[in-house]
């Protein structure tokens, strides 16, 4: 059984008048235990189509299913997210106002099944796990990218999600972080059993990947 | 979610989001204008309405015709009726000589509990008597913008003594000092003194011209509101109350009050409105994040709601301490040379605010309400991806 499953996804942009197709009818299931990286050239719609598995952003034709489940509605899509995926981004998007443990407890203040304590305990040690056990009274402005992607990635994995979903998380980062975090995404999926996804353009993602996507002209195919 | 987390996140962008002082100044300076203005609206109009319901000259009106005399007499409504030449409209301007005071005094007509007596004791009716106000101002300059609250006198040390008044500038007559009353429960003009009705009929009967004499009479009623109960067909021409102040003028500043009020109040919405939806636009990027994290629209607007509402109540505390602190200073500046209004009493009601703390909440919840519609439309991936 698929962990997440696209049908026919179909999303187009307007721009200067014209449509642009960015993905045409995308069918596609990923499953767990496994590791796939998506790469495509600028524009090809990797980004769009992660937005559309994690429910930030409706297709305008087609639907994703969860566990075999319809996923319809903003608010399924939104629980979905909070319990079931972990979602990184290149730009980190962690909220400046709040320190690294702030930020990482960030999804389980609407967690109900996780009490107060809990929460606290699984965080800091998701900090501790990502190496940031002494950084977790500060604020993003006073770590490194890596460090800040690292959070990120306390906060995507505090609710044990099943699929982690990363768009370019090492677009902003060195070659020491960058490797980090792949081996810190092999291990999601090969140890812990996930199901990853991950969009960069970063050819080194080969040799962790167990499976290579490509993106091009909207449509989705396996990289032979 | 978990109100203790709510909170938690409310509190942390209250601290750190610097664009929340400046609401909580703009929500001060409505709440303090507020509270201020409608306190001046209340105590004015309490003011007014006090004399209006308690002047006996309010109830006396001027019947320009004889002929109507039959319809008054017997009418239970009306209390007395005066010829001309027994009521001089326009009161009587004396000169009160004592051995210290020089100054001029209004003599009205009056009657027992007309007046709070703060000391000594009220009119006693067929005595000829006199009660002053506590704030008695001798002074004819009064009106002409001559009012210095320093010279005020007091008079209670003459209570039980008969003083010297000039009547109509040329006869001097002696009335006892029945008592004092309190000038500041109502709107008691500073040199107006009341001598019982019938001490001022017999005055004006024994030295008022009798060139004065034309055609009518005065008619004193229960209720001034009664008077087409006893005259019927009566035209508003043909009528005139003896005593009017200048209450269109006091109309005209009450409606510009409840005017400016009113677009304040709006003026306020727009204002709420403009700056929430800016905040929301500011914390695109952390709405983003709370998407991202699963937090449905419902649970981010809450955030919005409960952090203004913790701005509103701490900006509500605090204009409740300044305006306490203005309205005393307002009336020790502004008011002091108005020999009326000096005395008036400003309070602030347990319905202003009340009243404030509603008219706040409601405006602030549909400003927030309009400007968090943005939320639905906001484009999360570009937010995320920018």
């Amino acid at each position: 059984m698929s962990k997440i499953e696209i049908r026919g996804c179909t999303k187009n942009y307007v721009k200067d008048g014209k449509i642009v197709k960015v993905l045409s009818n995308v069918n596609y299931s990923f499953f767990e235990n496994k590791f796939y990286a998506i790469m495509g050239d600028s524009g090809a719609g990797k980004t769009t189509l992660i937005n559309i598995i994690s429910g930030i952003i409706t297709p305008d034709e087609g639907s994703i299913l969860f566990d075999n489940n319809l996923i319809v509605g903003k608010n399924e899509f939104a629980k979905i997210r909070n319990r079931n995926i972990g979602l990184v981004y290149q730009s980190f998007l962690l909220n400046h106002n709040m320190t690294s443990l702030e930020n990482v407890l960030l999804p389980t203040f609407i967690n109900k099944s996780m009490t107060k304590d809990e929460a606290i305990i699984r965080a800091k040690k998701n900090l501790n796990d990502v190496g940031l056990n002494d950084r977790i009274n500060h604020y993003p402005r006073e770590l490194s990218g890596g460090e800040q992607q690292r959070v990120a990635f306390a906060r995507a994995l505090i609710n044990n999600p099943s699929i982690i979903l990363a768009d370019e998380p090492t677009g902003n980062l060195d070659e020491k972080n960058e490797k980090y975090i792949f081996e810190l995404l092999k291990k999601l999926s090969s140890e812990e059993g996930k199901c990853v996804i991950v969009v960069t353009h970063n050819p080194k993602i080969k040799k962790y990947a167990d499976i290579v996507l490509n993106m091009n002209k909207g449509e989705l195919y396996e990289d032979e | 979610m978990r109100m203790s987390n709510l909170f938690k996140i409310v509190i942390n962008n209250i601290k750190r989001n610097k664009s929340n002082f400046f609401f909580v100044i703009l929500l001060i300076m409505l709440n303090v204008t507020v509270i201020v203005g409608f306190s001046y609206y209340n105590s004015l109009i309490s003011f007014w309405s006090s004399m209006t319901e308690k002047s006996y000259d309010f109830n006396i009106a001027y019947i320009n015709s004889s002929k109507r005399l039959n319809e008054a007499k017997e009418n239970p409504h009306v209390l007395d009726i005066f010829s001309f030449a027994e009521y001089n409209e326009f009161g009587v301007f004396s000169d009160l000589v004592t051995e210290a005071l020089d100054g001029s005094a209004r003599l009205i007509g009056g009657i027992p509990n007309i007046k709070k007596i703060v000391s000594g004791s009220d009119l006693t009716i067929g005595e000829d008597e006199i009660i002053c106000p506590n704030n008695f101002y001798p002074d004819s300059n009064i009106y002409s913008g001559g009012f210095d609250k320093n010279k005020i006198v007091n008079l209670e040390k003459y209570i039980g003594e008969k003083i010297k008044i000039r009547y109509l500038d040329e006869y001097d007559i002696e009335l006892k000092l029945a008592g004092v009353f309190d000038a500041s429960s109502d709107f008691s003009y500073p040199d107006a003194c009341y001598v019982n009705h019938s001490t001022l009929k017999k005055l004006n009967l024994q030295y008022q011209s009798k060139k004065a004499e034309k055609d009518g009479f005065l008619v004193f009623l229960d209720d001034i509101d009664n008077i087409n109960d006893v005259f019927s067909n009566l035209d508003e021409s043909s009528y005139v109350r003896t005593t009017q102040l200048d209450t269109e003028a006091g109309n005209n500043v009450l409606r510009v009050i409840s005017i400016a009020g009113v677009i304040l109040i709006v003026i306020f919405i727009l204002f709420c409105y403009a700056i929430s939806s800016r905040r929301v636009v500011k914390e695109a990027k952390n709405i983003g994040i709370l998407k991202v994290c699963g937090y449905k629209d419902t649970e981010i607007k809450k955030i919005f709601y409960l952090e203004n509402i913790i701005l509103a109540i701490i900006s509500y505390v605090l204009s409740f301490v300044i305006s306490v602190i203005l309205i005393k200073n307002i009336s020790a500046l502004f008011l002091q040379t108005d020999p009326i209004l000096y005395n008036m009493n400003v309070h602030i009601s347990l319905t202003i605010l009340v009243f404030e703390i509603l008219i706040t909440l409601i405006s602030l919840f549909l400003s927030t309400c309009l400007s968090l519609k943005t939320i639905d439309s906001l484009d999360l991936g570009e937010i995320i991806n920018d």
